[in-house]
């Protein structure tokens, strides 16, 4: 049998290499490299920890189905993640929270899909966030997270749960991965970056994160984050002192004009289905907007004007609703950041909400 | 099981630590095929039932013929083994699409019949281990070679694990032969496939999916896109699905040869290619040459004059489209480059594919191929005509400033621009030559890179190669 020389492997264009140098010499190479960066991140304060990913989402989705009638789903973006103490949520309404909320993402697939589901009997509380119910980022996570669920949701075969324990086992025991970080993204935020911004969150098994603002370098980062909603900055502009900083992001707000809200008016009636399902199921949806302070509320009050937005939604979607802004405890939480509380107002942001929405003893 | 996956290394490692330990060429053979089929179930393991059937019935069907004198009964053993292996791409790849289809034609005809939704999982790799079972079955019908395959050389054939779910389409008469004796992968063959294998993921998992895929994903999901973004994803997707497929092809190889197997080469720099014959005898090579042999000479080739060769082109590409999925828009991609073959034929004369005669010649034909190859890419990337023809609009809206991602986009057109040099650069040599030539310190460094690159852009959701789902 001959084999024809256009598709053929022969063993004459082996290259003849001295293996026994370049093999171990890049594999000698990859763990210098590991090595560094796991002795730099260590001499900054990083910790491994548990990490962030579809994988450890799809486990808290597999509850929220599983936990039937005192199911409470957490689902938004890192507000939620941040602000909410899921043990004061259980032991305040009795109920099951399952931390969904998805940094960066729209509620609205998660929303959908718990609907849409007819294993979830629960109920959700929801972070509802104007700036990503009008504009979705540009790839919603959200979405493909629901979307493997459903796909996998049935699978009992081990081969995706060795892939989770094998890479829980790697990512859990590198610094590299602390907080769901690429290796890249740490090398680049954490080891080469200055002022260095040191490890402040914590991911905890249950996808609850906890923020230390005491260590991060303020007001660094009130300004970053400020500007970065602003304009998209990635990162502030060099030379000049905060206070100029701070005129630039005030200049900047004083021009925002509301956004358009048609992108809302479309979305209601989804909504107003997605609530009508879940009802119909036993449970009920809460949609709480969570605090904001300083800059970040002030471009929200110029961006989404309460009577454009909040009153309209309020009105128009028959669920529970709460602005923090009505609540005089909630209103005055301060957010280090503008966006988020420290873990340290996690439980009194927790005890105040549940007081306002009544939700004491749930089940 | 994917091969950038921890799971597969651990798999490796055990496969391969038994392989080497254990004695005896049967009792190989027979590992390799259990860890074969093992690989395959991790997917989805009820479907291993399918591929035990397909390679059951090839396997005595083939037998049948090689044993049977009377053209007749050769004739009708071969039509029931296309008949079954079509049949079952047919259902499970085309099921859906067949009946959406009619019911469509149907209501032209103004008769409403509404098809039911079958909702069928398509086994991964069908495609590929049909095409390969099929090549037996047909090149012993032809006499080309013998039909006398033990049931485990076969089964191993057509199972085993690097080539199974997506490729290269590796023939019987390429692996058989090397299944038959003893292999055991001498030091080159393990250094230079564990090369491979470290290139390969790190094309893949580097280049392909940080830094192609989020740009274009990104501007799939959303088309209001200005000339800027909608060629960064344009030029993008070439990127990416060269780096996706070239690197699986690399990695399965790269495998193969630990085992001691070569397999076939399935990509050589087609980015470089010379006009689109030139770049059809670099893109998926075994794919193309399958078609070439059981499909485009069967057809009639170039034996019966100029315009039944142009018509078996174009039906060729086009059955190679509809062969990467269920769906118009890879026909129409299949039928583009049936057209441009075609047309270049007519225009070039058989000889197409000869290097032009000056540089400059040479360079803006490698270039236009390339851009229009690129462009054909939106069809097959885009699921519908609307979006591909959005897709393309934005090509020519200068109107729209890029929005988002400024650094990504650039890199990606970097990244493009740094595969097409390489591309041309190395055309005209192979990987092993161009590798052979660094000094034992860069080789060293290259595959170290390569390593820390693969550690650095680790850590985001896998995602499964492109390839697996044709």
């Amino acid at each position: 049998m001959s084999v024809p020389s256009s598709t053929s492997s022969s063993n004459l264009r082996l290259p003849k290499l001295r293996w026994n140098e370049v093999l171990p010499g890049a594999v000698a190479l990859l763990l210098m490299a590991v090595s560094v960066m796991e002795a730099g991140l260590a001499l900054r304060g990083i910790r491994p920890n548990p990490t962030e990913s579809v994988r450890a989402w799809v486990q808290q989705r597999s509850r929220a189905d599983a936990m039937g009638n005192k199911a409470l789903a957490l689902v938004g973006s890192s507000r939620i993640l941040l602000d909410t103490d899921l043990q004061a949520l259980r032991e305040e309404t009795g109920m099951q929270p399952v931390q969904l909320g998805i940094e960066g993402n729209s509620f609205t697939p998660v929303l959908h899909g718990l609907a849409m589901d007819p294993a979830f009997h629960g109920s959700v509380l929801v972070d509802l966030d104007f700036p990503t119910l009008v504009t979705p980022p540009r790839y919603d996570a959200a979405a493909d997270y629901e979307r493997y669920y459903q796909a996998h949701r049935d699978d009992r075969f081990t081969y995706a749960r060795i892939e989770d324990q094998l890479t829980d086992l790697v990512r859990g025991s590198l610094r590299s991965y602390a907080d769901g970080s690429r290796p890249s993204t740490a090398l680049r935020d954490r080891l080469l970056h200055q002022p260095d911004p040191a490890q402040y969150l914590k991911v905890l098994p249950d996808r609850s994160i906890l923020a230390d603002y005491s260590k991060t370098p303020m007001p660094y980062l009130y300004y970053f984050r400020a500007l970065r909603d602003l304009d998209g900055s990635a990162d502030l502009p060099p030379g000049k002192s905060y206070r100029q900083i701070g005129d630039l992001i005030e200049s900047g707000i004083a021009g925002l004009q509301p956004q358009d809200d048609s992108p809302l008016l479309v979305q209601l009636p989804a909504l107003r289905t997605d609530v009508a399902a879940i009802r119909a199921k036993g449970g009920q949806v809460y949609f709480v907007v969570f605090p904001r302070s300083g800059y970040v509320r002030e471009m929200d009050d110029r961006r989404f004007p309460r009577p454009l937005f909040w009153d309209r939604f309020a009105a128009e979607v028959p669920a529970p609703a709460l602005n923090f802004e009505d609540v005089p405890t909630l209103a005055a939480l301060y957010c280090p950041d503008g966006s988020h509380l420290d873990y340290r107002q996690r439980g009194v942001f927790t005890h105040a909400l549940l007081q306002a929405m009544h939700l004491g003893a749930m089940r | 099981m994917l091969f950038n996956s921890l799971t597969f290394l651990v798999f490796f490692a055990i496969v391969f630590g038994l392989y080497r330990l254990i004695p005896g060429w049967g009792t190989k053979k027979l590992l390799l095929l259990v860890a074969s089929y093992v690989f395959y179930a991790a997917w989805n393991p009820p479907y291993v039932l399918i591929l035990a059937f397909s390679t059951t019935l090839d396997w005595w069907l083939a037998r049948m013929i090689w044993k049977s004198d009377s053209p007749r009964a050769r004739r009708v053993l071969l039509v029931v083994s296309l008949v079954a292996n079509l049949g079952l791409l047919g259902f499970f790849k085309y099921g859906d699409f067949l009946l959406q289809n009619t019911q469509r034609l149907l209501a032209l005809l103004d008769v409403h019949y509404a098809a039911p939704a079958l909702d069928i999982v398509l086994p991964i790799g069908i495609s590929f281990y049909t095409f390969a079972s099929l090549s037996y079955t047909i090149d012993v019908y032809r006499k080309e070679i013998e039909g006398d395959a033990p049931f485990l050389d076969y089964a191993l054939f057509v199972s085993f694990f690097p080539h199974l779910v997506a490729g290269p389409i590796v023939r019987a008469r390429q692996l058989l032969p090397q299944i038959k004796t003893p292999r055991s992968a001498s030091r080159d063959q393990l250094g230079w496939g564990l090369c491979l294998v470290i290139i390969g993921l790190f094309t893949k998992t580097v280049l392909a999916d940080t830094l192609f895929a989020p740009v274009v994903d990104a501007a799939y999901a959303d088309l209001t896109l200005g000339a800027f973004e909608s060629w960064g994803a344009v030029l993008g997707f070439s990127g990416q699905i060269y780096c996706d497929f070239a690197g699986y092809s690399l990695c399965a190889i790269g495998l193969a040869l630990c085992f001691g197997f070569e397999f076939p080469d399935n990509f050589r720099y087609p980015y470089g290619a010379r006009g689109f014959a030139d770049f059809w005898r670099r893109w998926h090579i075994t794919l193309s040459t399958w078609l070439r042999d059981y499909l485009y000479i069967p057809l009639g080739g170039n034996r019966h004059g100029e315009w039944r060769t142009y018509l078996s082109l174009i039906l060729t590409m086009l059955i190679g489209g509809l062969w990467h999925g269920a769906s118009w828009m890879f026909v129409l991609w299949g039928g583009l480059h049936g057209i441009y073959l075609a047309v270049e034929r007519r225009l070039r004369g058989a000889e197409s594919g000869v290097p032009s005669s000056s540089h400059v010649q040479d360079w803006m034909l490698t270039v236009f191929t390339f851009l229009v190859v690129t462009l054909t890419w939106i069809p097959f990337r885009a699921h519908d005509t609307q979006t591909a023809g959005r897709m393309f609009g934005g090509l020519f809206d200068l109107q729209h400033p890029a929005a988002q991602g400024l650094d990504a986009l650039l890199i990606c057109y970097a990244a493009t621009a740094a595969l097409l040099v390489w591309q041309w650069m190395n055309r005209d040599i192979s990987l092993e030559e161009r590798f052979q030539r660094f000094s034992p310190t860069l080789q060293a460094a290259v595959l170290g890179g390569c390593l820390v690159a693969m550690f650095l852009c680790s850590g985001g959701d896998e995602r499964a190669f492109i390839y697996f789902q044709f």
